[in-house]
């Protein structure tokens, strides 16, 4: 029981991660944290439930029109808060994000409907490994998380994109100052973590039914994992990440009478427990002030 | 004559609700997004008291004891996270709120929620409420007015400007702060009660985003520190998606055209007027 618990967590904080990793990307260059990400990833799920149902495209459309949708909304999330960002205002671009979110929740709930909509039919499929059970879409999500990681990898240790983007984070004026387009940089990974945010929305819904809020509480186990592993060290959001999926998981697997609902309320808890004696997170970066 | 009293009972809760949004977001500048948590505690608390057995009165102060209660561990969360962590933390603490109040259904209902929750001997019909509710509003303008012209409005004002130059002044910004909150928690936990004797039924949507979204919008149009603006914002902001009920949309999607409104007449508000109300920074 304990194993096949530890493969849920694993499985729910690796969705957690990639998500985190996104708002920790767009913090680093931009220190906005975007609220609005995880609407985008229900509407890129929306959108591939459009593809795949309504339209009922071939794959190429199902690529496309996902992928489209999650660009458009990079450049969108992009416009709104790079004002903010320019002018260091940026508790009224995590407002402007947030009412950003909600917008998206509402077209969703408009254009679709409140009710569940599931992208595949019937029971979703699981891999037996002995007592074992992997549902395929967690399959899915480990795999999408290692390809992103190992991408992550590549650009920031092998390109000189990656030693922009290090750069940009470190300190955007003197990036800003040796002729780097910070602008263009961060228009590139607004698209970019729109991109993988959207993967997460429709790999979650190959697991779950999709519904409009869907996109809220994805983003905040992202959001309170990125708090609690303190948003300066990427470490700290990777270890955070899987905390915030397996104490929850064990508690209600092991604890009898409480219904997974609850997930979220201990979620919280920890958080609010580690935040209060860790303020700055679990790992942060030592900074000098003057 | 029924809508216009409901219509008129939403204003002035909204009115009490917003004097805490317009202390602390507008004219503090902290970003507190756990108003809608305040609004259904005050609700769940008091209702819940007087089903355990406890009369009005006593139920009424031991749910302004505990929003007090609640608002100090908002403030402590506010003094040692950083800005955005603390706001980001209060919106997490709606979603956990949520979670908790469908979960814990032996003491809330779950998601099928209390109802037959009958109004208080002196506010019997929605006519002598509303007047109630009159009354209380006017009461929380004037004291929200009183307290922006005492010194403590002027740090209010200074805390949004500068925390380091308020603690360099001898007045303790985190104290200011923390005071708005709490303060902002206690309103809202009344507008909540006061909402609640209204609807008489509570379940898990009576607090959630679309209040949050609608007072934050009063928040950014009413930045500047007076109260008329502020009335002015939360008339406007109550009766602006009316609107829409003389358009032949479905009764399905009126809800989520609500949202739509308020979430982009916000992006619009902070995008335009931002400018105009936040301090100039200087770049050197």
């Amino acid at each position: 029981m304990i194993v096949q618990l530890l493969i849920y967590s694993f499985i729910a904080g690796t969705q957690v991660l990639i998500l985190a990793l996104g708002l920790f990307t767009i913090y680093s260059v931009s220190k906005v944290q975007h609220l609005a990400l995880g609407g985008i990833a229900a509407a890129v799920a929306y959108a591939f439930y459009f593809a795949s149902h309504d339209a009922a495209l071939p794959l190429w459309g199902l690529i496309a029109v996902p992928l489209l949708v999650a660009i458009l909304l990079g450049i969108i999330s992009f416009w709104l808060n790079e004002s903010f960002t320019k002018r260091q205002e940026y508790l009224l671009a995590l407002l402007v994000s947030f009412s950003f979110g909600v917008a998206l929740e509402a077209i969703i709930s408009i254009v679709f409907g409140t009710d569940g909509k599931s992208l595949i039919s019937g029971v979703s499929s699981v891999v037996s490994y002995g007592d074992y059970q992997i549902p395929l879409s967690g399959i899915f999500i480990i795999g999408f998380g290692a390809i992103c990681a190992l991408i992550s990898l590549f650009v920031v240790k092998f390109t000189s994109f990656g030693r922009t983007l290090k750069a940009i984070a470190e300190n955007s004026f003197s990036a800003t100052s040796i002729g780097i387009n910070e602008r263009k940089i961060r228009l590139i990974i607004y698209i970019a973590v729109c991109i993988v945010a959207g993967g997460i929305g429709i790999l979650s819904g190959l697991n779950t039914a999709l519904t409009p809020m869907m996109g809220f509480n994805l983003i905040i186990m992202a959001f309170i994992a990125l708090l609690v592993g303190g948003v300066t060290d990427v470490r700290g959001t990777i270890i955070a990440s899987y905390i915030v999926a397996l104490v929850p998981e064990f508690i209600v697997g092991i604890v009898p009478n409480i219904s997974s609902n609850w997930k979220m309320v201990l979620v919280f808890l920890i958080a609010f427990v580690v935040l209060i004696v860790k303020p700055e997170g679990l790992i942060a970066n030592k900074q000098r002030k003057a | 004559m029924g809508y216009l009293y409901t219509q008129i009972a939403r204003f002035f809760e909204t009115s009490m609700l917003s004097v805490g949004v317009h202390i602390t977001t507008s004219i503090a500048g902290i970003f507190f997004f756990g108003f809608p948590v305040a609004f259904s505690f005050g609700a769940y608390a008091l209702v819940i008291l007087i089903k355990n057995g406890f009369t009005l009165w006593i139920a009424f102060i031991i749910t302004i004891l505990l929003s007090v209660l609640l608002g100090l561990i908002f403030s402590l969360l506010y003094r040692r996270l950083s800005n955005d962590g603390f706001a980001v933390f209060t919106f997490a603490s709606v979603l956990a709120f949520d979670s908790l109040i469908k979960s814990w259904d032996s003491l809330t209902g779950g998601v099928l929620g209390i109802s037959g929750i009958s109004r208080p001997s002196f506010a019997r019909t929605l006519v002598a409420l509303v007047i109630l509710q009159g009354i209380l509003a006017i009461c929380v303008f004037i004291f929200e007015y009183t307290l922006l012209q005492s010194p403590f409005g002027r740090a209010l004002r200074a805390h949004n400007e500068s925390k380091i130059f308020l603690d360099a002044t001898g007045i303790p910004a985190s104290g200011i702060g923390s005071f708005a909150i709490t303060l902002a928690v206690v309103l809202s936990a009344l507008a909540g009660i006061l909402a609640i004797w209204r609807i008489q039924f509570l379940d898990p949507s009576f607090g959630g985003i679309a209040i949050l979204l609608q007072i934050l919008t009063i928040g950014i149009l009413a930045m500047k520190p007076k109260v008329s603006g502020l009335i002015l914002s939360v008339l406007c902001i109550v009766l602006l998606p009316e609107i829409l009920r003389f358009f032949p949309f479905p009764s399905s999607i009126m809800g989520h055209l609500r949202i739509l409104f308020y979430s982009v007449l916000l992006i619009v508000l902070v995008k335009q007027l931002s400018t105009r109300y936040t301090s100039k920074k200087r770049f050197i």
